[in-house]
C-alpha cells in the first residue's frame, strides 16, 4: 500500500500543466481559417493600448485588426476562456492527500499517530470530469470564437454604414446646393421684377428643408463614425477616415445546398451547443454511474507507541447509500440535457430557414442594385441631359434642371444605400454560414468603384461663355 | 420599298387607271429632283402635280400617305425630321393646277391606315364631289381609289385637303393647292408663288407630331417647311409678282412683307376686279383664307413672314422663366459646380442665344432645331418658322429660280455705325426713362465678351 501511493502521487500530480496557449490558439485559429484575421493569441499578455490613429483611409481589413488587436471587448472574451482553462485544470486533479499526525500521551510515554488520507471519489470520478472539461473547453473556445466573428461582423457593419452615411451626407450637401441655388436663382427673379417674391419663397422654402435634411445626414455621419470609433478604439475627433467608395455587388455564386452543408459544418455557434449537449450527456452518465457512491476515502495510518511495536495498516472511508441514492443529482443532469438539447435542435432547426431568408435577403439585396444601376440611374441621367439639352434651346428654365439634378442626386444616394445593403447582407449571410461564404473562403475586401465621384466637381471646367 | 417621287411615278404608272388609258403624254414634266416642274405656278419646296389627258379630261392623282419629311436642316447635325401624312410622298401635297373650263378627274387613293376623303376647298361643284366624308360621299377606306369629276367654273387659288378625321389629319400635314388659272388674266403675272401656311406640334425631340395640340405649336411653317429651308422668293427687277398666301394652320397669321408695298388682289373667290384691289403691307390670312398678293419687284433683299413674333421661331418654351435682367453672377458658377454644362442665358435679352446654339457647343434635343436661325452678310437673322426672304436683282432671266446669293447694296445705301459711345449725341430722352445707359453695365460687367 505504501508502495502505491508513492506511486499513485507522483502520477497524480503530474497530470497537471495545461500548456499556455491552450485554447487561445485554437479560438483564435479557428476565426483565422475563416475571415483571414484575428486577434493575437497572447492578446491577454500584450499591453492593452489604444491603436496610433491611422494615417489614410482605413480598408476593411485594417479596420478588423485594428478592432481585433485593440477592442477590450476581446480581453472579456479571452477571460472567459481563462474560467474554461480553470475547469479544465481541476479536472486533471484531485484533492490533495491529507496528512495527520497526533501526539499522544500515554503511559509508557508518547505515541505518535500519523496518518495520510486521500479522498478516493475525486479519483473514480476523474475520466468523467475531464472529459466533461474537456467538452466544456471545446464549448468555450467555439463560443470565444463566435465572438470574436460576431465582433468582426460588427466592425465590418459598422465599416459600411461609415461609408454610406459619408456618401449620403455628400450627396445631401450636393441636393441642398442644388435647392439653394434655385432659391438664389429666383431671388435674383424677384430683384429684377420677373419673379413674384411669393413663389420665390417657395424655392427658399424647399431650400431650407434640403438643407435641414443635409444637417441630419451630417448627425447621421457622426453617429456611424461613432459607431465604428468604439470598435476600433479610435477618438472620433481624430484625423481617421474610410473609403468613399463601396465595391460593386457581386453575383451570388452558390446553392442553398452548399450554404447549408457549409453552415453546418462550420457555425461555431453550433458547435459550441453540440458540446455542450455532449458535456451534459457525459454528465448524466457521471451520476448515472456514481449514484450509489458517496464520498470513499482511502487511509493509510502508522502509530508508533513507547514500549510497544509500531502498528500500521490502511483503512477506508465509505459513505453508504442509504438516504441519498444520487436522485436529485440525476434529475438536474437530466433537465440540464434536455435543456442543452432543446437549444440545440432549436438552433439546428433555425438554420435551414434562417438562410434561406438571408440568402433570399441578399439576392434581392444585389437585384435592387442592379436595377438601380442598369435601368434607373442611366434613364435618371438621361433626363438630366434631356434637360440640360432643352435648357440650352430655351425649351425649359433652369429651375426644372435644377430639381432633376437632385432627384440624379437622390437616385443615386439610393442606388448607394442597395450598395450598402448588398454587403450589409452579405456580412450577414457570411455570419450565418458561420464566417465565410462558398463563393468567398476568406473576408472579402472587393475594389472599392461605387462613389458620387461623378457629381462632384471638377477642377477646370471650360467658360462656355468664352466661346465666342 | 421607299417611294420616292421618281419611283412613285413608276409606281403609279403600274397601278393607275391613267397608264391603262394612258399613251398620252404628261402635259407636266414630271419635274426635277427639286421638285419645281414648270406648271406656272412655283410652289415654294413643292411641286406641281402631273396629268394626262383622257378623252379631253384632265387626269390627276392623289394617294394620301405616310411621308419622311424634313421641316429643316439647321447646324452641324442639327435637323427636324417627322413621319408626316401627305400626298404624292409630300407635304404638302402636290400642287394642283389647271386652267377655267377645264373637266378635271381626280383620283384618290388612300394608302393611310384609316379612312380618308378630299375635299376640294372653295371649289364650286356638285354636292356629291364635295368631299366631306359621311356627308357628301362615302369615306375612302384604306388601299380603295375613288374618282372625283367636275368642271372647273372659276379660276383663284384654292385649297384641298381630307374631310374625315380632319383634326388628325390636317395635323399630320394633309393638304394642297388647287390653283385654277383664269382664261385670261388682267394684268399678266411674271412669276407666281404659292405659300401654305400651317403649324405642327412636333414636340421637341419626337418625331411625330402630335394632333391633339390646339394653339402651342411647335413648328409654324410655309410649305412644311420653316426658316432657314424655305426656298427664297426670287424675281427681277420691275416684274410683276403674286404671292398666293393660303392658311390650312390653327392661328390667323398677319403676313407682312418688306420693300414694296403689295396689292391685295383676290381671295378664296379668285382674283377680285382691280377697283377692290387694295395696297398693304401687312395682310391677315385667316384659318383656311386665302389672300393674292401681287406687287413689282424693287431691287434688294426683303423679308417676308408672319408678324407673330413668336411664329417666326422654331421649337421654344413658352414658360420658360423670364431671366431678363436677372442677373446670374455667382449663382452661375455654383450651378456649374453641379452642372458642368450650366450656362446662364438671357440677362440681356436672348439675342445671345444663336451664337451659343449655332457654336455647337450647346446641343439641344435630338431632332430639334434651334429656335433661331439663319445667317446673313451681315450676322445672324434670329428668326425661324414662317419667315423667307423675297430677293429681287436686276436681270434675272425669266423663270430662273435659283438663289441669287445676298442683295450686294449699292454704296452708302446700308446703315452703319457712327459711333460706338452710347453717350453719343444728345438725343432728347424722356426723364422717367433716363435711367443708366443701357449699354452702361455691358461695358462694365458684361459676362459675355465678343472675341474676334
Ligand atoms: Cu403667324
Amino acid at each position: 500500500m505504501r508502495r502505491m501511493l508513492v506511486v499513485l502521487l507522483p502520477l497524480l500530480a503530474a497530470c497537471a500543466s495545461l500548456p499556455a496557449e491552450r485554447g487561445y490558439s485554437e479560438a483564435t485559429t479557428e476565426v483565422s481559417t475563416r475571415i483571414g484575421h484575428a486577434p493575437p493569441s497572447d492578446l491577454l499578455s500584450l499591453e492593452p493600448t489604444r491603436p496610433a490613429v491611422p494615417e489614410g483611409e482605413i480598408g476593411i481589413g485594417q479596420a478588423l485588426d485594428l478592432a481585433l488587436r485593440h477592442n477590450p471587448e476581446l480581453r472579456r472574451e479571452y477571460a472567459a476562456l481563462g474560467i474554461s482553462r480553470a475547469e479544465l485544470e481541476a479536472a486533471t486533479r484531485v484533492h490533495n492527500p491529507v496528512f495527520s499526525i497526533a501526539r499522544l500521551g500515554i503511559e509508557s510515554g508518547t505515541e505518535i499517530a500519523r496518518s495520510v488520507a486521500l479522498a478516493f471519489t475525486d479519483l473514480l470520478t476523474m475520466p468523467d470530469r475531464r472529459s466533461m472539461a474537456e467538452l466544456g473547453q471545446q464549448r468555450a473556445e467555439a463560443e470565444v470564437a463566435q465572438a470574436i466573428l460576431k465582433m468582426a461582423h460588427q466592425v465590418e457593419q459598422a465599416w459600411y454604414e461609415l461609408i454610406s452615411a459619408e456618401q449620403h451626407a455628400a450627396l445631401a450637401q450636393l441636393i441642398r446646393q442644388a435647392n439653394r441655388q434655385r432659391a438664389e436663382l429666383a431671388d435674383r427673379m424677384v430683384t429684377a421684377g420677373t419673379l413674384p417674391a411669393s413663389h420665390a419663397a417657395e424655392y427658399r422654402a424647399t431650400a431650407a428643408e434640403t438643407a435641414i435634411a443635409a444637417t441630419r445626414a451630417e448627425a447621421e455621419r457622426l453617429e456611424a463614425r461613432l459607431e465604428l470609433a468604439n470598435l476600433l478604439v479610435l477618438p472620433i475627433e481624430a484625423n481617421w477616415s474610410v473609403p468613399m467608395h463601396l465595391p460593386e455587388p457581386k453575383a451570388v455564386q452558390f446553392s442553398d445546398e452548399e450554404l447549408l452543408a457549409q453552415a453546418r459544418a462550420e457555425r461555431l455557434d453550433l458547435k459550441a451547443l453540440d458540446r455542450a449537449v455532449a458535456e451534459h450527456e457525459r454528465s448524466l452518465a457521471s451520476v448515472k454511474r456514481w449514484r450509489f457512491v458517496g464520498d470513499v476515502e482511502l487511509e493509510y495510518e502508522h502509530e508508533q507507541a513507547d514500549g510497544e511495536a509500531d502498528k500500521q495498516g490502511p483503512g477506508l472511508t465509505l459513505a453508504l447509500p442509504i438516504f441519498d441514492q444520487g436522485q436529485a443529482e440525476l434529475e438536474r443532469a437530466k433537465a440540464a440535457l434536455a435543456g442543452a438539447r432543446a437549444e440545440r435542435d432549436a438552433a439546428w432547426y433555425a438554420l435551414g430557414n434562417e438562410l434561406y431568408a438571408a440568402r433570399a435577403g441578399l439576392h434581392s439585396a444585389a437585384e435592387v442594385a442592379r436595377v438601380y444601376q442598369r435601368v434607373l440611374l442611366p434613364s435618371q441621367e438621361r433626363v438630366v441631359d434631356g434637360h440640360q439639352q432643352e435648357l440650352n434651346f430655351m425649351l425649359k428654365g433652369p429651375f426644372e434642371l435644377l430639381s432633376v439634378r437632385a432627384e440624379q442626386y437622390a437616385a443615386h444616394g439610393e442606388y448607394l444605400e442597395a450598395v450598402r445593403d448588398y454587403w450589409l447582407a452579405r456580412a450577414q449571410l457570411r455570419m450565418l454560414a458561420g464566417g465565410r461564404l462558398p463563393d468567398a473562403p476568406l473576408y472579402e475586401a472587393g475594389q472599392p468603384e461605387v462613389g458620387i465621384d461623378q457629381f462632384l466637381p471638377k477642377a477646370g471646367a471650360p467658360d462656355p461663355h468664352a466661346h465666342h | 420599298m421607299k417611294a420616292t417621287r421618281r419611283n412613285l411615278f413608276k409606281m403609279l404608272g403600274a397601278l393607275t387607271p391613267m397608264a391603262v388609258l394612258g399613251g398620252k403624254a404628261l402635259a407636266a414634266d414630271s419635274g426635277t429632283g427639286q421638285g419645281h416642274p414648270p406648271g406656272r405656278v412655283r410652289t415654294l419646296n413643292g411641286w406641281t402635280l402631273p396629268h394626262r389627258m383622257v378623252d379631253g379630261v384632265k387626269e390627276f392623282h392623289l394617294v394620301g400617305e405616310e411621308v419622311d419629311h424634313e421641316f429643316g436642316p439647321g447646324g452641324e447635325g442639327q435637323s427636324t425630321r417627322a413621319k408626316l401624312w401627305g400626298y404624292n410622298g409630300s407635304s404638302p401635297g402636290p400642287t394642283i393646277e389647271a386652267n377655267e373650263g377645264d373637266r378635271v378627274r381626280i383620283f384618290v387613293t388612300n394608302r393611310l391606315g384609316e379612312h380618308t376623303s378630299v375635299h376640294w376647298h372653295g371649289i364650286n361643284l356638285p354636292s356629291g364631289m364635295d368631299g366631306v366624308g359621311g356627308l357628301t360621299q362615302p369615306h375612302i377606306k384604306p388601299g380603295e381609289t375613288y374618282a372625283y369629276e367636275f368642271t372647273l367654273r372659276q379660276h383663284g387659288t384654292h385649297m384641298y385637303h381630307p374631310h374625315a378625321d380632319e383634326m388628325v389629319q390636317m395635323a399630320m400635314g394633309m393638304m394642297g393647292f388647287f390653283i385654277i388659272h383664269p382664261r385670261e388674266e388682267v394684268q399678266p403675272i411674271h412669276r407666281d408663288y404659292a405659300v401654305l401656311l400651317h403649324n405642327f406640334a412636333l414636340h421637341p425631340g419626337t418625331s411625330r407630331p402630335d394632333p391633339s395640340v390646339m394653339q402651342d405649336f411647335d413648328l409654324w411653317t410655309m410649305n412644311s417647311k420653316v426658316f432657314p429651308a424655305i426656298e427664297p422668293i426670287v424675281a427681277a427687277t420691275g416684274e410683276r409678282v403674286r404671292i398666293r398666301v393660303a392658311n390650312l394652320s390653327m392661328w390667323n397669321h398677319p403676313i407682312h412683307m418688306h420693300g414694296p408695298k403689295f396689292l391685295v388682289t383676290g381671295g378664296d373667290g379668285g382674283r377680285w376686279p382691280q377697283p377692290l384691289w387694295r395696297s398693304e403691307v401687312t395682310e391677315i390670312v385667316g384659318v383656311g383664307q386665302i389672300r393674292d398678293l401681287e406687287f413689282v419687284a424693287e431691287p434688294g433683299d426683303w423679308a417676308f413672314h408672319c408678324h407673330m413674333s413668336h411664329h417666326t421661331m422654331n421649337a421654344m418654351g413658352h414658360e420658360v422663366p423670364n431671366m431678363i435682367g436677372v442677373d446670374q453672377s455667382g449663382v452661375e458658377s455654383e450651378i456649374r459646380k453641379l452642372l458642368p454644362g450650366y450656362m446662364a442665358m438671357g440677362e440681356h435679352g436672348m439675342a445671345e442665344h444663336q451664337e451659343h446654339t449655332d457654336s455647337g457647343h450647346m446641343p439641344g434635343p435630338p431632332n430639334t432645331l434651334p429656335m433661331m436661325m439663319g445667317k446673313g452678310p451681315f450676322g445672324n437673322l434670329e428668326m425661324g418658322g414662317m419667315f423667307t426672304v423675297i430677293k429681287v436683282r436686276d436681270g434675272l432671266k425669266p423663270g430662273s429660280f435659283e438663289d441669287p446669293g445676298w442683295y450686294p447694296h449699292p454704296r452708302g445705301t446700308v446703315a452703319q455705325r457712327v459711333s460706338a459711345d452710347p453717350g453719343f449725341g444728345s438725343p432728347i430722352r424722356r426723364a422717367e426713362g433716363n435711367q443708366a445707359p443701357p449699354n452702361a453695365r455691358l461695358s462694365g460687367g458684361h459676362k459675355h465678351p465678343k472675341q474676334s
